[in-house]
């Protein structure tokens, strides 16, 4: 999925702190705030940096309308944030066929979506449907895809989708058209949740602004730009949970928001200060949680145009001249971790005894040489895109400043994220304009297909994630049968030669980082869960609030 | 012989009823100011221009990366960076004397084509008059009409690779370059309107009468009587302009629009330090302490200029 930030996902880089209008901020921020809550209620608030671009499930493709949508929506099956095991939903249990071709889903009894109606199984197959349907017109069909005949629905060629049927109101029965692995997990995703007919068929599309589902808190109200407020849902399968309300507020301004959190606020906040700033670090510096997050930082290179276009001793050279180590350790300390590959740690395939390129300046040289651009003679104009953002700026210009060492030189172009995400990944027929360009990637789930797939499978050029168009028929081989292959531990190795493959033969980017995310919370918040998944997967059903002691 | 004439006549101070003294005296006081002013831009200037000797006798390359690989810059004033260094570890006050640099090309050559532009097109206009005159004012209406920081910012975000624009990449810093172009190309009307004023007023004036009267041709007229004349006002106007247009490309920078890293300029290090306003306040503080100190540097000057320079202020009829 995308991430669209650097060091943490974050849209605040166009807010840019003049102090005035920081303090402005902060005192309209303080002026709009949400209701007060009752001493004795469970109220939780928490940030985002603007307001979810869509609260319908079926078009979700960004971590804010997720971070809604996944507590308001169930699934049949969904992922612990904490252990990333996939778990019973909707669905209490499931079995799947030896040839890894037949599921079948046994729907929970008492799952009762927030109109008070009853969850069935023929809800499942319209919801499924739903995200199929060409008019949905969802980012994430492919999801359901691997589902036998869920092309031709889409394609409108066929009425119904062969693969998926409902025998009885409790039983769901999927049969894909050949083995793929990570189909559960892709259940799993706030797209495939399950929704009520009777309000998603709306032709006013009221749903949009007042999402029903059968998730553990329903919709309250939403104040554009302001503020979304949830509320516990009494007849969650899963019990009541602890909070009453949740507040969730959108904040902009870096600065402002943390004003807030120091002002009481906000209860969790996903921008801590910087490690270097002492003076707020003194202050919030005990509540900070840092743990590892599924996610690759790099700078991509647009491999449809010259001068990286089958040139990969260039691609090399530009990764030995950068130096991730000094970047993460010294520049950003405690924010991410230099990395030596793609697929992040913790997620199987990972591999700690790649090589990678570590900074040495005499080998990038030599490479630039054997690239046929001794000492950088000869390159054409070089533009190193980036979103505008502060940290961006700063990491765009230690790459410039490591590229200049070996005589290289390049120009840094920064765009707000609209135009840029544009520019950068082009269309499926057109390669995008900048020839590099600074990206994150985080998984949807923990899988290395979450993230090999997307990025660097050739069938996926263009907005799929793609963007640099990738394209090596060993990598493309070993991914498609890493998706067949039942046994974990053969899968982790053929993720690992695909990665080994791509990074050091062939690679189609500057592998910069691992991500490594940074949240506050007050020390009142109980059940926080540090996910791998990223702050904004927070399982807010396991939140309480125990103000008695502080 | 005319020539001579004409000279004469055009240094003679204008003799009209409007020109006799307004106030009496001359205070010495008054003088301050311009004395600062000179004082700031003469520092300035002499730091621009001197910039590689000044670095080079502190030691650094303002590109460089100095501090210590292991501490995370920015790292706070030492005796070997007097100002410490920026977020990228490398020698504040070197960047700050190149950084003037960037800002002196761009606010003088800005000012430079805002006044060649400017007096061209206000001397048409003023001397012709008519549907040229017309057509020229409402022309500088229309620029006058945006505000000029939103039209360069505008059209500056119109070209977003200088680099490989043409012409532009030809200039040693495309992304300077074009700042200063467009700072330009927006300053004439300002000027237009000025000497347009001027000529309106010194046209109807006997020396220029008597120089049309004995034969002088149009251009003769202006080169030769009317532009003279309009000379100080226009030193004042190009002397607050250059503090203008440093402004603006401070601010320009601030915004990510002017000179690209690595450039040095003043406004890009303001951007870069104000994350650490509070905790390492130098970073920002110093570039801004520099922009301000110019700016205003050259704001006195001007002001100064002018009050030294107009005879209705007294001292200047001798």
């Amino acid at each position: 999925m995308l991430d669209v930030g650097t060091l943490h996902p974050s849209r605040s880089g166009r807010a840019r702190g003049l102090l005035l209008l920081a303090l402005l901020a902060a005192a309209v921020a303080c002026g709009r705030s949400a209701p007060p809550a009752a001493p004795s209620e469970q109220v939780f608030r928490f940030r985002l940096h603007e307001d979810p671009p869509t609260l319908d499930p079926a078009l979700d493709n960004d971590q804010f309308s997720e971070a809604v949508i996944l507590n308001v929506h169930r699934g049949l099956v969904e992922l612990d944030a904490k252990t990333l095991e996939i778990r019973p939903a909707v669905a209490e249990s499931w079995t799947i066929s030896p040839d890894g071709l037949l599921y079948t889903f046994h729907l929970r009894q008492g799952v009762v979506f927030h109109n008070g109606r009853a969850v069935a199984a023929p809800d499942v197959v319209y919801s499924f449907e739903r995200l199929l349907r060409k008019e949905t017109n969802s980012p994430r069909r492919f999801l359901l895809e691997p589902i036998d005949g869920a092309k031709e629905f889409s394609a409108g060629t066929s009425p119904a989708i062969a693969g998926l049927q409902s025998p009885d109101d409790r039983t769901i029965v999927i049969r894909l058209s050949k083995p793929f692995a990570p189909f559960l997990s892709e259940l799993t995703m706030a797209n495939a949740a399950v929704l009520p007919r009777e309000i998603y068929d709306d032709p006013g599309k009221a749903y949009l602004r007042a999402p029903v589902g059968c998730g553990p808190f329903q919709f309250s109200r939403w104040e554009q730009a302001n503020f979304l407020e949830l509320r516990a849902f009494d007849r969650f399968y899963g019990g009541r949970p602890a909070l009453d309300r949740v507040v969730i507020r959108m904040i902009e301004n870096r600065t402002s928001a943390l004003q807030e959190y120091i002002a009481g606020g906000l209860d969790s906040l996903d921008e801590p200060p910087d490690d270097n700033d002492a003076a707020m670090m003194a202050k919030v510096g005990s509540e900070v949680y840092r743990y590892p997050f599924m996610g690759t930082g790099y700078i991509g290179f647009n491999l449809a145009l010259p001068p990286f276009k089958d040139n990969a001793a260039l691609r090399k050279a530009f990764n030995y001249a950068v130096d991730k180590k000094y970047m993460w350790d010294v520049l950003f300390p405690g924010s991410n971790i230099a990395a030596n590959g793609i697929i992040p740690p913790g997620i199987p395939g990972h591999d700690p005894d790649l090589p990678g390129y570590p900074h040495d300046e005499a080998k990038a040289r030599s490479l630039l040489a054997q690239a046929g651009y001794p000492a950088g003679k000869g390159l054409p104009p070089i533009a190193l895109w980036v979103n505008t953002s502060e940290d961006n700026r700063r990491i765009a210009e230690q790459v410039q400043h490591d590229l200049k060492t070996i005589g290289v030189d390049i120009t840094i172009r920064e765009v707000d994220w609209g135009a840029y995400i544009a520019a950068v990944s082009g269309t499926g027929e057109k390669p995008g304009q900048a020839p590099m360009f600074r990206f994150g990637w985080y998984l949807d789930y923990p899988d290395a297909d979450a993230i090999l797939r997307p990025l660097l499978h050739s069938s996926n050029w263009g907005p799929a994630g793609n963007f640099g168009r990738y394209k090596n028929p060993e990598v493309d081989r070993l991914i498609d049968q890493a998706l067949v292959v039942v046994d974990p531990k053969e899968r982790a190795g053929l993720y690992r030669r695909a990665e080994r493959i791509a990074v050091m033969d062939d690679p189609p980017w500057i592998i910069l980082s691992y991500y490594q995310a940074k949240t506050l919370y007050k020390p009142y918040v109980k059940g926080v869960v540090l996910s791998p998944l990223g702050e904004f997967r927070l399982p807010l059903e396991r939140l309480k609030i125990e103000r008695g002691a502080s | 012989m005319y020539a001579n004439q004409g000279a004469t006549l055009c240094y003679s101070p204008p003799v009209t009823p409007e020109t006799s003294p307004a106030r009496p005296s001359f205070r010495p006081r008054a003088r301050l100011p311009l004395t600062i002013g000179a004082l700031l831009v003469g520092a300035f200037v002499l730091c621009a221009l001197a910039a590689p000797l000044l670095t080079a006798w502190l030691g650094y390359d303002p590109y460089e990366q100095v501090a210590s690989r292991s501490i995370t810059p920015p790292t706070p004033p030492s005796r070997d960076n007097l100002l410490g260094t920026d977020t990228l570890g490398r020698d504040l006050l070197s960047r700050l004397i190149y950084g003037a640099r960037i800002s002196l090309e761009v606010g003088v050559l800005a000012e430079l084509i805002a006044l060649a532009v400017g007096t061209f097109l206000g001397a048409l206009a003023g001397y012709a008059g008519g549907r040229i005159d017309a057509f020229l004012m409402r022309s500088a209406d229309l620029v006058f009409a945006f505000p000029e920081s939103l039209l360069a910012l505008a059209v500056i975000a119109a070209v977003p690779e200088p680099e490989t624009a043409p012409l532009l990449r030809h200039l040693p810093d495309p992304s300077v370059g074009i700042v200063f172009l467009v700072l330009g190309c927006i300053g004439w009307a300002r000027v237009a309107r000025l000497i347009r004023a001027e000529f309106l007023r010194l046209r109807e004036q006997e020396f220029a009468q008597a120089a049309q009267a004995i034969g002088a041709n149009g251009t003769r007229v202006v080169l030769r009587h009317l532009l003279p004349n309009a000379l100080r006002p226009l030193m004042v106007a190009g002397t607050l302009g250059v503090g203008g247009n440093i402004l603006m490309e401070a601010w320009l920078s601030f915004l990510g629009v002017g000179a690209r890293p690595p450039l040095p300029s003043w406004g890009t290090m303001v951007t870069e330090g104000q994350a650490y306003f509070l905790a390492k306040p130098w970073v920002c503080m110093a570039p801004g302490l520099a922009i301000l100190l110019v700016v205003l540097g050259f704001n006195l000057l001007g002001d100064g200029l002018s009050d030294l320079l107009d005879p209705r202020r007294g001292r200047a009829i001798a």
